[in-house]
């Protein structure tokens, strides 16, 4: 085999991680349902997106019948879609060719620069197809049906789906491998990852408002909006018409377009590969040269003052989740956003707010906004992701964990203390702000904070146990331990399983009154907490002596 | 100090066996030098006495604590070190000292002589308030070493640790050792540098395919006649 074909391959494998899986299949029979169970819970969160999406797509296609041009359907879709290879693509290439660690394995190796960034690159192109091909196969099958298509329209769009992420991603290739070159992006590589936090606070804060102001007259300005992108991105973008028109046009200016949009990616490829031998290690090598000025300082008195174990511990995991940009992000965005989204008509002076608060005093209506306030504390006090990732964040580091003489018991409890702080800072500003916006009465307030509590750390007690169960200890970018981490989107069904319990228990004592209600719940949730913790200090004691590392 | 009684351990489900119902007794006051080639299983016995793995069979007392049953004092008795050190590297030097000072309750007092003495002879004071990430592999090392020892542990447990140390802290080291088995405690390291062995040891273990094939003082090894090296010793006998 080639030595390119084999880094290739390696790639591959390593990004999927089909090796370690296929071992765990073969040797941990233990491991095949838990695989399963995965896998049924990722395909039925990523089918529930599409079907939006696709219901998204019906709609853009009924307009655009109605001013006769179905092809806008296709056109979208190539839009959206290398919009979003585009996007994807800088945040893959970033981390894959300059915070990733096999990089200063393969640089030493017989292999050029141009060898390693095509194996790279078509792992990505790879991660790529993942959100290619939901995106583009819905338009071009609603297409293909009411259109009646041809074979060669079947051929073709074969083809433009298997192109479609390689224009996008180049010039996101081509773009990071420039700026690097110039810039010492690693040197900021903390800075980089909260300055994509924020964005993206804004991203969905702009949404929400352009949303808002969309609400009345909806379809069509949704339609509007679709337009607008498609005009925008398609003048100064126009590869996505070209693999439009290539698809719905017929004759010699289908083929054009066709053949233009093939033969641009390849170039644009090839290229790609070309400066690759020109500046990629270059720009690495830039990023690799630690500046560091020394100054001797003495030990401060402050610095070895003493504590208590558990309180060291949970300082230790403080400043670890404080520390590391991707933790930080992760587990700070939801009690940041949350309240702003609250407060958000408030900025705005939207005029409909009077008619909420007015509507606030109708009778009953107080209990109703009281338990909805509750629903939402507990959604953004649960979206850190601190609690489901706490074991498996330790990473290469657990085996301090294991060797220090302090109980697992202590040390989870530690882990809770730490989820329960931040959990209790989102619950205290979420709270506060939503009762200021919709006039909640103090005594509310409190009942909402108290269960709003109980509630999260019920959430939290869940999520450790699960984490404590099946930690993802291997790992080498933190990323991995909170993104690519399973056990977070257990951690989240954890959550809406709780809201939904406690709507069920709302449900069955709806006309029993506001204090029957508030009681029962909580009366629930502290014996839910009770068991919970008794059962994840069973685990953690035999959790961490199995560990085995 | 280390009482080791028919421990095995195997790998993937019985594949490999990376330690054979190995028996070992390690007294006070020692410092014993477990030898053996790449692969041996010297880290996988390491990692069974400081509780990283669990033997498959056979116990392991320490400082008259067993490991199974009195986990936290058997652990309170260990410094350990292993070969390739991963710690928190977004703590700077000290909060990752001050970090197991607490975890292992170290008096202020104590802790600051033993940060100051430790950092001053590794040479690593002036990186002290620097993040571990900044840290060149020797110093990761010596700041992972600084912490294993910062409760004066009755038994150190150190897994190849002259690999990457410079000059001076190797000596430093092997001095320190010295003075601690002096006061009654125990060394147990391994090593494939047999002049470090040679030098050393009280007593000498060689290990190869999981099976202790030789154990004694170098003069015991050497089975009387005086002219034999260690090197000449270890390769005879792990070449079978
Ligand atoms: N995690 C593991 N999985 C499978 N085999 C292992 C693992 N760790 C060590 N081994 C095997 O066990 C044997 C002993 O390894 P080790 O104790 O690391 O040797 P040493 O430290 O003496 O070089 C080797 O054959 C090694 O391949
Ligand atoms: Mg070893």
């Amino acid at each position: 085999m080639r030595p390119i074909t084999s880094l290739i391959k390696i790639n591959l494998k390593v990004n999927f991680g089909i090796s370690v899986l296929r071992h765990k299949l073969k040797h941990q029979k233990d491991k095949r349902i838990e695989f399963i169970a995965s896998a049924i819970a990722i395909l039925v969160a990523i089918c529930s997106l599409i079907f939006m999406y696709t219901f998204i797509l019906m709609g853009l296609y009924r307009q655009s019948m109605a001013i006769n041009q179905p092809g806008l359907i296709i056109a979208y879709g190539f839009v959206v879609t290398q919009l979003m290879t585009f996007i994807f693509g800088i945040i893959y290439i970033m981390s894959a060719f300059y915070f990733s660690n096999d990089l200063s394995i393969l640089v030493p190796l017989p292999l050029t620069a141009g060898d390693v960034m095509l194996a790279k690159f078509i792992t990505i192109l790879a991660n790529e197809y993942l959100v290619v091909l939901p995106m583009l196969l819905p338009p071009i099958i609603i297409y293909g049906i009411n259109e009646i298509a041809s074979p060669i329209f079947g051929i073709k769009a074969v083809i433009l789906i298997i192109f479609a992420p390689i224009i996008p991603l180049a010039i996101a290739t081509i773009i990071i491998m420039i700026l690097m070159r110039f810039i010492n992006l690693s040197r900021h590589k903390d800075a980089l990852t909260i300055i994509g936090g924020v964005l993206s606070i804004f991203i969905v804060i702009a949404l929400n408002v352009v949303s808002q102001n969309m609400t009345g007259t909806e379809e069509d300005m949704l339609f509007k909006a679709q337009l607008d992108l498609l005009e925008i991105v398609g003048k100064k973008f126009p590869p996505s018409l070209w693999a439009s028109r290539g698809l719905v046009y017929g004759g010699t200016e289908g083929l054009l377009n066709f053949l233009v949009f093939i033969v641009v990616s390849l170039l644009l490829f090839v290229g790609l590969i070309a400066l690759a031998n020109r500046v990629f290690y270059k720009g690495l090598l830039a990023g690799q040269e630690a500046s560091k000025k020394k100054v001797h300082r003495p030990i401060k008195d402050k610095s070895i003052k003493r504590h208590h174990p558990v309180f060291s511990l949970f300082m230790k995991e403080w400043k670890l989740f404080l520390r590391t940009p991707i933790y930080a992000v992760n587990g700070l965005i939801g009690i940041i956003l949350m309240p702003i989204l609250i407060l958000l008509p408030i900025i705005t002076e939207d005029s409909e707010l009077q008619e909420l608060q007015s509507l606030i005093h109708a009778p009953g209506a107080e209990m109703v906004i009281t338990l909805i306030g509750i629903a939402l504390i507990i959604f953004t006090a649960t979206m850190t992701l601190i609690a489901s990732t706490a074991i498996s964040r330790e990473g290469s580091t657990f085996w301090i964990s294991k060797i220090i003489p302090i109980s697992p018991r202590e040390q989870i409890f530690a882990k809770l203390l730490h989820a329960m702080a931040i959990a209790l800072i989102g619950i205290f500003i979420t709270g506060s702000a939503y009762a200021l916006i919709l006039n909640v009465s103090p005594a509310r307030l409190l009942v909402m904070l108290l269960i709003g509590s109980l509630a999260s750390m019920a959430i939290n007690i869940l999520s450790l146990i699960i984490d404590v169960i099946k930690p993802k200890l291997d790992w080498d970018n933190p990323q991995e331990a909170v993104k690519k981490n399973i056990n977070g989107l257990y951690g989240m069904l954890i959550s809406f399983l709780i809201i939904g319990l406690l709507g069920f228990v709302v449900f069955l004592l709806f006309d029993r009154g506001e204090m029957a209600i508030y009681s029962a719940i909580s009366v629930l949730l502290i014996i839910l907490n009770f068991l919970a913790l008794k059962l994840l200090f069973k685990k953690a004691d035999k959790t961490y002596r199995k560990l085995e590392l | 100090m280390i009482h080791m009684t028919n421990i095995s351990k195997s790998y993937n489900k019985g594949e490999i066996k990376a330690v054979d119902n190995l028996s070992l007794h390690i007294r006070p006051g020692e410092i014993f030098g477990f030898l053996g080639p790449n692969g041996a299983g010297k880290t996988t016995t390491i990692k069974m006495i400081v509780g990283l793995l669990n033997p498959d069979k056979g116990s392991i007392v320490i400082n008259g604590h067993d490991i199974e049953n009195e986990t936290i004092e058997a652990k309170q008795s260990i410094g350990y070190v292993p070969d390739n050190p991963n710690i928190y590297d977004r703590l700077n030097g000290i909060e990752y000292l001050n970090f197991l000072a607490d975890v292992y309750r170290v008096s202020e007092d104590v802790r600051r002589e033993r940060i100051e003495y430790l950092l001053n002879m590794f040479g690593l004071t002036d990186a002290a308030y620097d993040p571990i990430n900044t840290y060149s592999h020797g110093m990761k090392q010596k700041i992972v070493l600084t912490g294993a020892l910062i409760h004066e542990p009755a038994v150190w447990i150190l897994d190849e640790p002259m690999v990457g140390l410079d000059p001076k802290s190797s000596h430093f080291l092997k001095e320190y050792m010295r003075e601690h088995c002096n006061r009654g405690n125990t060394v147990f390291f391994s090593t494939h540098v047999l002049e470090v062995a040679e030098r050393l040891c009280d007593r000498i273990g060689i290990i190869n395919k999981g099976k202790l094939i030789a154990i004694g003082t170098m003069n015991e090894l050497r089975g009387g006649e005086h002219a034999e090296s260690l090197e000449s010793i270890f390769l005879e006998l792990t070449e079978i």
